[in-house]
């Protein structure tokens, strides 16, 4: 057992007789951050928060903490159990997570990366503007390293601990630093940084940006469109904020909801969150922040709606089990999360997709998505950037002024046309130690309804 | 807060060589949130927490680190010190420097939010009734699938102390407070929200705003509104003068507004991740940002804002920047770093950070647009515009990276007829360009519709940050907007 499981379990054992809960999260992490090829940012980060959660019956309070003595950990436990005594009771709680068997898990954690200290990091930004400076552009970008560690136990049995790291660079590569100077991006996540290339990185990114010089201007209307992983995982992550939890789900705003078994999107599409064994370098995690084991859930297989994400009290009130989906200890948690979302493969190269397009667009990624105005179709709406390029008869040419889309992404991925067989791990901006690995697919009639 | 040694560590780190200025900030956080939802609590929680940041500028580069403070403060302090130093040491070998700042007085003194009931002291039972109570009535249709009632208060406690004899203390409270209902019928599905969807009204008082709002006196009015929308006509694409009502476009100048005046964008700093800003630098007092009715201004003043309060992170007293004057682009959020690169003379008091364990960084204060007197009323407003539309309650939001092209879409909209509002519509939105659709403002309601809305969740930085924004507005109509619907 881990240090900090230890402590939680001393501090339950303190006080004899409390149905409690304790989740610890502990952040060892630090960053880079640039533009215009210059430092601006150089950031040690060290947080903690560790919740108490405390059932007297089916009264339930939560207290957290920054601090993890087992001193401030009683105090916590003291705090929610005040809570719970003035807490009403709900209908559905069968009690905290029991001793649990985990499952082996694929990797997550690299102690080098973890440990990587400030000059490291900035040797791989040196490289990246020496790179840059070749191709005549400028480099903005942020790379961060560290490690999250997560423990959990409980006076029902639960008692785990995990660490994970995590390598996670965002680069842009523009030429000139004006408001709409071209430009274009790459960008790494893995848990360990060994395997990252910062002057592939940066050539990627600059070649981009050199070829969406002299951009051209199109209408908007529909275009086959090749989206590349970036911008797959960015309309991914609105669908499973909207739809892959049990929450949503509940309440009828999922697509999910009412329609398990039906068909719901293109029979090429299988998305499945499976946090034990991520694909390609996504940092395995073996446990929730309730101690309840991961389990694989396919969402929708072939086109098909199957199931949502649970977390103990969802799985309470649905009558089943939990997946191992409870969110982050937190205010802004509300419900189960799906936080190792990957689609299924298929079997095309990036060159082969671009070949099947006559007349259409590449898209490397996009901007400011948002998934909230219909979720129940899916309707998203968001800007491309950092790389937009005309396809005709098969091969890439001039870049493309931005574009702005607004479309129901059910319909559009029942509109799929073919996956790459390689697929890309992107770090998501809200799964913490989770990422969602997605191929480049070609879709049929994207709908562009407007541009800058 | 007051025992720990934080001017002492700031004055003792600046005698190290190459040292130009420390900060050092402690933050004490005390937080509770109760959420109910469908009749049963969901989260009854109270939040605790205490860290320090501290920021040391070494020849000319900056380095941060944060941490939580434990059982041996003094030591976490001294070591957290040592890893900001060691950060800008390790940045100061690469293509860094030159960092310099505006001049600022150093401050002293103390800023409490005023409030008229301390929400930590009333009981958890008068809480939980103030929500049941409309939980109640929204779910007394069983049309209505899930209803959520929720409220939240902060109080933040922090102190700043600095090598140039800045040692200033506040203690900032913030609240929010709101209600949704999900209605399911006739094969769709929709909502309604009051005031706002996510966190509701949110501002800085004591717990007298959750009365302010009157969760009571709209529920009836939300639950029958999201149950109506289902079986509504979704707007039919145009063109058409729209109203934005004060809830909407608080949203809209925030992110029209209060992002592209931001100067690190504006300076390229934030392009990575949410972008930059059209707003460049060469543009400022030459562009014509909208119509001779657009007054904005950044002011850390206006009372209840959750960008209200009485220093920045970096302990620049509460001030008000005119943003846009008569239509005119004419200034920046900004900071005494970037004041000074912009050669603006002052900072506008904008450098704030989310917590003690995040470098500050430049972020909205209260960005308002002035309610002009004399201005009509909203009732008069509407009379004068036959065949608009009124949007009101956003659902979702999406701009471009320059701040440019633009997309809403709201929970309903309304057709103008015969001077007030008439059909509703489901699933409304409305596109345009910033300069443009700000060019098209031709009328701006008076003080007496003016409401000051606040955002709790604003994300910027890497890493990430969120933060509470203040927007004061009134009603405002804009000529020949695209709309209609998703």
């Amino acid at each position: 057992m881990s240090e900090l499981v230890e402590q939680l379990a001393a501090a339950l054992r303190a006080m004899p007789g409390v149905d409690a809960e304790l989740c610890a999260v502990v952040t060892r992490a630090g960053s880079v951050r640039f533009a215009q090829s210059r430092l601006t940012q150089s950031t040690v980060l060290g947080e903690c928060v560790v919740q108490a959660r405390v059932a007297l019956g089916r009264r339930i309070g939560i207290a957290r903490t920054s601090e993890r003595s087992v001193a401030a950990l009683r105090d916590a436990l003291a705090q929610a159990s005040a809570l719970a005594a003035q807490a009403p009771e709900i209908d559905h709680f069968r009690g905290f997570a029991g001793a649990q068997a985990y499952p082996l898990v694929g990797p997550a954690h690299d102690p080098a990366t973890a440990a990587l200290p400030p000059a490291a990091r900035i040797g791989a930004v040196k490289a990246m503007f020496a790179t840059a400076d070749l191709y005549g552009c400028e480099c903005a970008g942020a790379y961060a390293t560290g490690e999250i560690e997560l423990a959990v136990a409980g006076s029902a049995g639960a008692c785990a601990s995990h660490v994970t790291s995590y390598a996670k660079l965002g680069l842009i590569a523009q030429i000139g630093a004006g408001s709409a100077a071209p430009s274009g991006s790459s960008g790494f996540y893995h848990l360990s940084h060994a395997s990252l290339d910062a002057t592939a990185l940066a050539e990627q990114a600059c070649s981009v940006a050199r070829r969406m010089r002299d951009p051209i201007e199109l209408p908007p209307g529909r275009y086959d469109v090749v989206l590349e992983p970036p911008a797959v995982v960015e309309s991914l992550e609105w669908i499973a904020m909207t739809a892959f939890s049990a929450r949503t789900i509940e309440d009828g705003s999922s697509f999910l909801a009412g329609r398990a078994g039906e068909r719901v999107t293109g029979a090429g599409v299988t998305w499945v969150d499976d946090a034990a064994q991520p694909a390609s370098g996504v940092p395995a995690v073996p446990f929730d922040y309730e101690g309840v084991p991961k389990r694989a859930v396919t969402l929708v297989a072939a086109g098909v709606a199957q199931t949502g994400c649970h977390d103990l009290r969802s799985a309470a009130r649905a009558g089943v089990t939990s997946t191992g989906h409870a969110p982050p200890p937190s205010d802004e948690a509300d419900g189960p999360v799906a936080t190792h979302v990957a689609m299924a493969p298929g079997e095309d190269t990036l060159e082969s997709l671009i070949g099947r397009v006559e007349r259409g667009l590449l898209v490397s990624r996009f901007h400011y998505v948002n998934g909230l105005g219909d979720p129940r179709r899916a309707l998203q709406t968001g800007m491309t950037r950092d790389g937009l390029f005309w396809i005709e008869n098969g091969r890439v040419g001039r870049g493309v002024r931005n574009l702005r889309f607004t479309e129901a992404m059910l319909d559009a991925f029942a509109r799929m046309d073919g996956a790459t067989a390689a697929r890309q791990p992107v770090a998501t901006s809200w799964t913490g130690a989770g990422g969602f690995v997605a191929p480049a697919v070609l879709l049929r009639g994207f709908h562009f309804t407007g541009s800058t | 807060m007051s025992e720990l040694p934080l001017l002492e560590l700031a004055a003792r780190l600046r005698t190290r060589a190459g040292v130009d200025l420390v900060e050092v900030r402690a933050v004490a956080e005390l937080g509770e949130r109760i959420r109910m939802r469908d009749g049963q609590l969901e989260t009854a929680a109270r939040t605790r927490s205490l860290g320090v940041g501290v920021r040391v500028l070494y020849r000319g580069t900056w380095g941060f680190a944060g941490a939580p403070l434990g059982a041996d403060p003094e030591r976490e302090l001294a070591s957290c010190a040592e890893a900001a130093l060691a950060a800008a040491r390790a940045a100061a070998s690469l293509r860094a420097g030159g960092v310099r700042l505006a001049e600022e007085e150093p401050a002293r003194g103390h800023y409490a939010t005023p409030f008229v009931t301390d929400p930590f002291g009333v009981p958890i039972e008068h809480k939980l009734a103030d929500l049941a109570g409309p939980l109640a009535t929204l779910k007394a249709d069983p049309r209505v699938t899930s209803a959520t009632a929720h409220l939240l208060f902060r109080r933040v406690d922090k102190r700043l102390a600095t090598s140039e004899g800045t040692d200033i203390t506040q203690s900032l409270l913030h609240g929010a407070c709101g209600m949704r209902a999900i209605a399911a019928d006739r094969g769709d599905v929709q909502q309604r929200s009051h005031p706002l969807d996510y966190d509701g009204g949110c501002a800085s008082r004591g717990y007298e705003l959750v009365a302010a709002l009157d969760l009571p006196g709209n529920a009836e009015r939300v639950r029958e509104e999201a149950i109506a929308l289902c079986t509504a006509p979704v707007l039919p694409a145009g063109r058409a003068p729209i109203v934005l009502g004060t809830e909407q476009l608080a949203l809209q100048i925030h992110e029209s507004c209060g992002h592209p005046t931001e100067s690190d964008r504006a300076l390229g700093e934030e392009v990575s991740l949410a972008g930059a800003s059209f707003l460049t630098p060469d543009r400022l007092g030459h562009f014509q940002y909208g119509s001779t009715h657009v007054n904005l201004a950044a002011d850390a003043l206006e009372p209840g804002g959750l960008g209200t309060h009485g220093w920045d992170d970096e302990g620049v007293p509460a001030r008000r920047t005119p943003l846009v004057q008569r239509g005119l682009f004419v200034g920046y959020l900004s900071s005494r770093e970037t004041a000074a690169r912009l050669g603006l003379g002052r900072s506008a008091g904008c450098l704030r950070a989310e917590s003690a364990g995040r470098p500050p960084i430049i972020r909205m204060i209260n960005v308002s647009l002035e309610a002009p007197a004399g201005g009509p009323t909203l009732a008069e407003l509407l009379s004068d515009t036959p065949g608009g539309i009124y949007f009101g309650c956003n659902k979702s939001w999406s701009i471009d990276d320059l701040r440019l092209n633009f997309q809403f879409g709201c929970e309903a909209a309304w057709a103008i007829e015969h001077g007030r509002l008439g059909r509703m519509y489901k699933n409304p939105l409305y596109t345009s360009v910033t300069p443009r659709f700000w060019a098209g403002c031709d009328a701006v309601c008076g003080p007496s519709e003016a409401r000051m809305w606040g955002f709790l969740n604003c994300g910027k930085g890497d890493p990430m940050q969120t933060m509470g924004v203040g927007h004061g507005c009134p009603p405002a109509r804009f000529r020949d907007v695209e709309v209609g619907s998703g």
